[in-house]
């Protein structure tokens, strides 16, 4: 395979050419850049090239990092979702399925109106689709160093097209959820969790089923917790939504009502501590791509909404940092 | 006084029948019969591209595809309104469907197609009837149907897929054209909206499309377009500073590939006789609607339902 002396194309690895060339690229090295030149003699002096104008370059399609993150708060309202739990908890596979049902137009109430991240949608959606070959529909969970990136979509009110709205979506690896848990300088270096408007806590159900593990589920979720409250300095306008995720495995479970007994004794604990502090606690049963039964798109599609709904006016008196909620992250010193 | 020329835009994936439209508008324009309709406004010197694929389609061959790698001496195709003094062109040779699949993995455009983009007055952007917009999802075995799902167009995975990891190259059609079109909104950012014809092509096919099909394959344009591309469709309704868009469903072809159907497509003794276009409750024969519409020359037919 050719390799090409232009630093962002990626011929080698894909056979596309960055400027679209099949033949004759002047920009090719290695054995295969030009049938011709393959024949000519090692000391023919080689072609003169005319330079080809830079092509125009468009964002990556990719997660956004702080910066490019910035640049959308700066330049128009935007509502800040994160999204934590545990590996395996089903964050990424619940974002697949809000980008899949964009896609297949089954998305109820709102439109889509672009996305500056499409390739990591797409990504996210891969290993459930016939033409990847998985034997079952899977998801390629979030990594390490994908912490702090964020997911963009702009949507708008079915019937109101002019009306948009953007969210940035961050999904916090599970891989990295063990340090967020345990660490409070690290949670404070997040910026997801300092410029989050909603923060989506997964606990995982099929952890939940299980005697020796669901203990330390609920505890994690609910260390997590705490470490953002202490972390957060408006915490007490971030809206919390409890998402049970893989719920497939509380519905099909033989003691369904005993584990469903243990989701609500959560939901205690939670509006016990937080019921007072926080906006009104939201609490979801959801099966994003469950084993056996359909998955459980209205549920999806409501925390979605959820996410756009236009906060209660507050009642106190507030300081204008409260009534305009921080466009960047530069409000946080971070 | 002769009015500016305006330029129009093919775009679309691989097979989707752009080159069909072009060498078809090429006839209709020769052959006009509607005294309001778009007539050739000077043949070029060169047509060296489009003289074999015109031949080929007269014979009801299948033409050849574009191709990036051989490709012919550019030049335009040049249209006039009569009524008007209105002039469009069109180049040639269109670009071929890989040049905007590359744009997806390349993230760029050559900068000589960025300066088409901001100078044109409009795009036709087509979209075969036939083809899928996303990629099928596998769902769970207890949901999957016994039939073999590699029956009725429905995608599935090369062996060499298997375990793969997603390359850019593996994103879906309508994925790959908002992104497209995405780009083309930020190239003309503080420019006036861009009209975009919306051509399914093909659409012999969804005419003779059994009645039972109706709900999956409406006949009506606009519920086709909002029922098999939804993303395409929701973006485009939301970007109205960008873009304004109509639907049509257009055959340059008129018809199959069989040799019954080869038959049937030569038989014709007006040669554009075999060309639909669909729009609203019109039916016509007339290519140059879609770029009528582009130009501001044709007020859309409602829906049959508006």
């Amino acid at each position: 395979m050719p390799t090409c002396t232009q630093p962002k194309c990626r011929i080698a690895e894909t056979g596309v050419c960055l400027e679209g060339h099949k033949q004759n690229c002047p920009h090719l090295t290695g054995p295969e850049a030009s049938p011709a030149g393959a024949t000519a003699a090692p000391s023919a002096t080689p072609p003169t090239v005319s330079p080809t104008p830079e092509p125009y370059r468009f964002h990556s399609g990719e997660k956004l990092t702080v910066v490019e993150a910035s640049r959308i708060m700066n330049d128009r309202p935007v509502r800040m979702i994160l999204c934590a739990g545990a590996q395996w908890a089903g964050k990424t596979t619940f974002l697949a399925r809000i980008g899949e049902m964009f896609r297949d137009g089954s998305f109820h109430k709102f439109r889509f109106a672009g996305s500056k991240t499409l390739c990591a949608f797409e990504r996210a959606t891969w290993h459930a689709t016939l033409p990847s070959g998985a034997a079952r529909p899977e998801t390629l969970r979030s990594e390490r160093r994908e912490a702090d990136t964020f997911l963009h979509l702009r949507v708008y009110p079915d019937g109101e097209p002019s009306c948009h709205k953007d969210m940035l979506i961050s999904d916090l690896p599970g891989e990295i959820f063990p340090e967020a848990v345990a660490s409070r300088d690290f949670c404070a270096k997040q910026r997801a969790i300092a410029r989050a408007d909603d923060l989506i806590l997964f606990l995982d159900c099929f952890s939940l089923v299980n005697s020796s593990m669901r203990h330390a589920e609920q505890d994690n979720v609910l260390f997590f917790m705490a470490q953002v409250a202490k972390v957060k300095h408006d915490f007490d306008r971030l809206r919390v939504h409890v998402v049970f995720s893989r719920w497939d495995f509380v519905a099909s479970h033989p003691q369904r009502q005993m584990h469903e007994d243990y989701c609500k004794t959560i939901e205690s604990k939670f509006e016990k501590r937080y019921g007072k502090s926080l906006p009104p606690l939201k609490f979801w049963r959801i099966a994003a791509r469950p084993e056996g039964s359909p998955p459980t798109d209205d549920e999806i599609q409501s925390l979605f909404r959820c996410w756009l709904e236009v906060p209660q006016p507050l009642t106190e008196i507030v300081t204008p940092r409260k009534r305009d909620s921080a466009r960047d992250f530069s409000t946080f010193g971070l | 006084m002769t009015k500016p020329e305006s330029s129009i835009l093919l775009v679309g994936l691989y097979d989707t029948g752009k080159t069909n439209f072009l060498v078809g508008l090429d006839i209709v324009l020769d052959e006009q019969t509607d005294p309001n309709g778009l007539v050739h406004s000077d043949h070029a010197a060169d047509r060296a591209y489009l003289q074999p694929l015109r031949e080929q389609w007269l014979k009801g061959e299948e033409l050849d595809h574009t191709s990036r790698q051989i490709a012919p001496q550019p030049h335009q195709l040049l249209v006039l309104h009569p009524v008007s003094g209105t002039r469009a062109t069109f180049h040639i040779p269109d670009l071929a469907g890989e040049t905007f699949a590359a744009q997806f993995v390349t993230r760029s455009f050559p900068q000589e197609f960025v300066e088409r983009i901001k100078q044109a007055a409009g795009l036709i952007l087509f979209l075969h009837c036939d083809q899928q917009a996303n990629h099928a999802l596998n769902i769970h075995p207890a949901f999957m149907d016994p039939a073999p799902p590699n029956q009725g167009g429905v995608d599935v995975a090369p062996l060499e897929n298997h375990g793969r990891k997603w390359q850019l190259e593996d994103a879906c059609r309508q994925v790959k054209l908002v992104d497209l079109l995405q780009f083309i909104a930020e190239i003309r950012r503080g420019r006036l909206p861009i009209r975009i014809a919306v051509a399914i092509s093909a659409w012999d096919r969804v005419d003779k499309a059994p009645k039972a099909l109706e709900a999956e394959m409406p006949k009506e344009p606009v519920r086709f377009f909002s029922k098999r591309w939804p993303l395409i469709d929701q973006y485009l309704q939301g970007n109205g500073e960008n873009f304004a868009f109509h639907v049509f469903g257009v055959s340059a072809r008129g018809g199959g590939k069989t040799p019954a159907e080869i038959a049937r497509l030569t038989h014709f003794a007006h040669p554009p006789d075999r060309i639909l276009v669909v729009d609203g409750t019109n039916r016509s024969s007339d290519l140059t609607r879609p770029v009528r519409w582009i130009l501001g020359l044709l007020e859309p037919t409602p829906a049959p339902n508006a």
